[in-house]
């Protein structure tokens, strides 16, 4: 039970965190390869649905619900130090 | 992952299944629209569009000659009116004002001289798949989003449960019992999928930033989007000065006919004039449903630009996929096909939820009294699956049956429809979900196949006067009605039996 619960926590929750994570660090990397700010944020959040949807996938793939958390954790260092690195307020 | 589609697909089932029958509803809003408003003239002999956009325009100078915006709304398909609006300053800000319209007879161009009853329509029928009823818009929306997201991932998880999918499609057999509705599950799903996966991901990009903050919150101040809606979709509304000088307006009929050489005649669905007599006015001219548009200087007449030069590429692909989701399609083959899939997709949903407690009860069959969470889940399915197209059928009644000049007569046909929906929970919690699947389908048969007798008995528009005067909308709602009260008679004499589920 406990289980159950903390796995669809996981991929719930932790997965929308990631999604999230990974949306912000796209939207501040396409600009880099070319695309405007504002179109990176519109191209990066349309993915995120199809992103998340295979986090949660991902989450309910992996062996355990402690193996989940950990997978998310690991997963979420990338985007995060790029959107720490990268973002620097709103856009002008 | 087998798991996952089982729980996801139940969880969010009952609401899916309303989603997406009201949904496929919305396909043929117009023509809902129009059977639930027998007032307006059938099959009329419009007048030229030459002739409506003089009339408008006559209409607009002389309700409105100093309005901050006139639109023209061309009829949409089958449609006897037009209508034209206007928004006048009212005391605020230099882009606000006070909206009003009026409804032009397109045999006369002047306001219509009948009175249609109170009524919802079809549009009402169709809002309710995105953001419900009786709570307020952003809540509805946002529980059909995470509804949709489950289908989202019951899509998938469905793809990868089903691996040998190729195989599994052609594999239907029938008189198996849960097989045959496995095998019926499948085939339907696999069927429509890309409908489906297209309908579930288009059904988020409407209100992307809603569900997904987290990018725009953190690039854009939330109280100010105009900056990302123009750079990103070329939305933004011209400024206008409304103590620009006096110069007037250039004729429209010249701009339609641009319009019209560019999509096809008879393509032209909108114009809107900005700030018109003035000398910053705008002429806007959009195409059928959506797909295009054309700006113009007002006061020269001058071509400025189309909507590919605002929209960026991005912008262009999530417009394309919320026009996919709408069906932008003319033709009936295309629009037959849409509500097709979307009525496979509903008897998905259908034989899913039956699935899943089929399965279920086989397992509890061995030995032990039912448990609590199997009654509830029957009671749902069978009140959801056969209720709410009672309640359609109900709101339907209303329209007919309910007094034309009653107060609230719009919202009361809704009460009618949630009324006969929850009254399907109660009888089938009172009856049993054993008893209650055959007795409801009983109920629905009869009020879908009596439907072309209440119009017959409470309209002057029967059968026989539809198809002699070639009225297809009427007929073919009756033609459905029987077909739809057809399946319910079929579906109350495979539950017949004492086995209750039509497994």
């Amino acid at each position: 039970m406990t289980s159950t619960v903390s796995r669809a926590l996981a991929a719930i929750v932790g997965g929308y965190a990631l999604t999230s994570l990974l949306i912000l660090a796209a939207s501040l990397l396409l600009p880099i390869a070319g695309l405007g700010q504002a179109e990176s944020v519109l191209a990066a959040s349309t993915a995120g649905f199809l992103v998340y949807a295979g986090i949660i996938m991902w989450a309910y793939h992996a062996r355990s619900a402690t193996d989940a958390w950990r997978l998310l954790a690991w997963a979420s260092l990338p985007p995060m130090i790029l959107c720490i690195v990268f973002y620097d307020g709103y856009a002008r | 992952m087998a798991w996952l589609h089982t729980w996801v697909g139940l969880l969010a089932g009952w609401i899916l299944f309303f989603v997406f029958l009201t949904g496929t509803l919305g396909y043929v809003k117009t023509e809902i629209d129009m059977w639930m408003r027998p007032e307006q003239p059938a099959n009329i002999r419009p007048l030229s569009v030459d002739a409506l956009l003089a009339a408008a325009e006559r209409r607009l100078r002389a309700n409105a000659p100093d309005a901050l915006s006139w639109g023209i709304e061309f009829p949409d398909g089958d449609d006897s009116e037009l209508v034209v609006s206007w928004r006048v300053p009212s005391g605020g800000g230099r882009n606000v004002g006070t909206f009003f319209s009026e409804t032009l007879d397109l045999r006369t161009g002047l306001p219509i001289d009948y009175v249609v009853r109170e009524t919802g329509g079809g549009e009402v029928l169709y809002a309710m798949h995105f953001r419900l009823h009786y709570v307020p818009n952003e809540i509805g929306v946002f529980v059909v989003g995470i509804c949709t997201m489950f289908m989202l991932l019951a899509l998938m998880t469905g793809l990868v449960a089903r691996r040998r999918l190729f195989r599994d499609f052609f594999m239907f057999r029938p008189g198996n019992g849960r097989r045959t509705w496995l095998d019926a599950h499948v085939l339907m799903g696999v069927t429509a999928f890309p409908f489906h996966l297209m309908i579930a991901w288009s059904g988020l990009l409407f209100h992307p930033f809603f569900y997904m903050p987290v990018a725009i919150d953190a690039l854009y101040p939330a109280q100010d989007r105009r900056a990302f809606l123009a750079a990103a979709h070329g939305y933004g509304r011209d400024e206008f000065n409304v103590n620009a000088a006096r110069v007037p307006l250039v004729p429209l009929a010249p701009l339609m006919a641009i319009g019209e050489r560019r999509w096809g005649s008879g393509k032209v669905s909108r114009i809107t004039v900005g700030n018109p007599d003035r000398q910053d006015a705008r002429v806007m001219i959009r195409s059928h449903r959506f797909e295009d548009e054309i700006y113009f200087d007002g006061s020269t007449g001058a071509l400025i630009g189309d909507k590919a030069m605002r929209q960026t590429a991005t912008g262009a692909f999530v417009a394309a996929m919320t026009g996919l989701h709408v069906g932008p399609f003319e033709g009936p083959l295309l629009r037959g096909l849409y509500v097709m899939c979307g009525l496979l997709g509903t008897a998905t949903i259908g034989t899913g939820l039956v699935l899943w407690l089929a399965k279920r009860k086989a397992r509890l069959a061995a030995g032990g009294p039912t448990h609590l969470g199997i009654t509830v889940v029957d009671t749902l399915n069978v009140g959801t699956i056969v209720g709410l197209p009672i309640g359609i059928a109900a709101y339907f009644w209303a329209n007919r049956l309910l007094p034309v000049g009653m107060e609230a007569r719009a919202a009361w046909e809704v009460h009618a429809m949630f009324m006969a929906w929850g009254a399907s929970y109660l009888y089938a919690h009172w009856r049993r979900p054993l008893f209650a699947w055959s007795e409801l389908c009983v109920v629905a048969a009869a009020l879908f196949t009596l439907i072309p007798f209440l119009n017959a008995v409470t309209t002057d528009r029967n059968f026989a006067i539809s198809v002699t005067a070639g009225d297809w909308v009427f007929a073919g709602f009756d033609l459905s009605a029987i077909g739809a009260g057809f399946f319910f008679a079929i579906l109350a004499l495979k539950t017949r039996c004492s086995r209750g589920t039509p497994l």
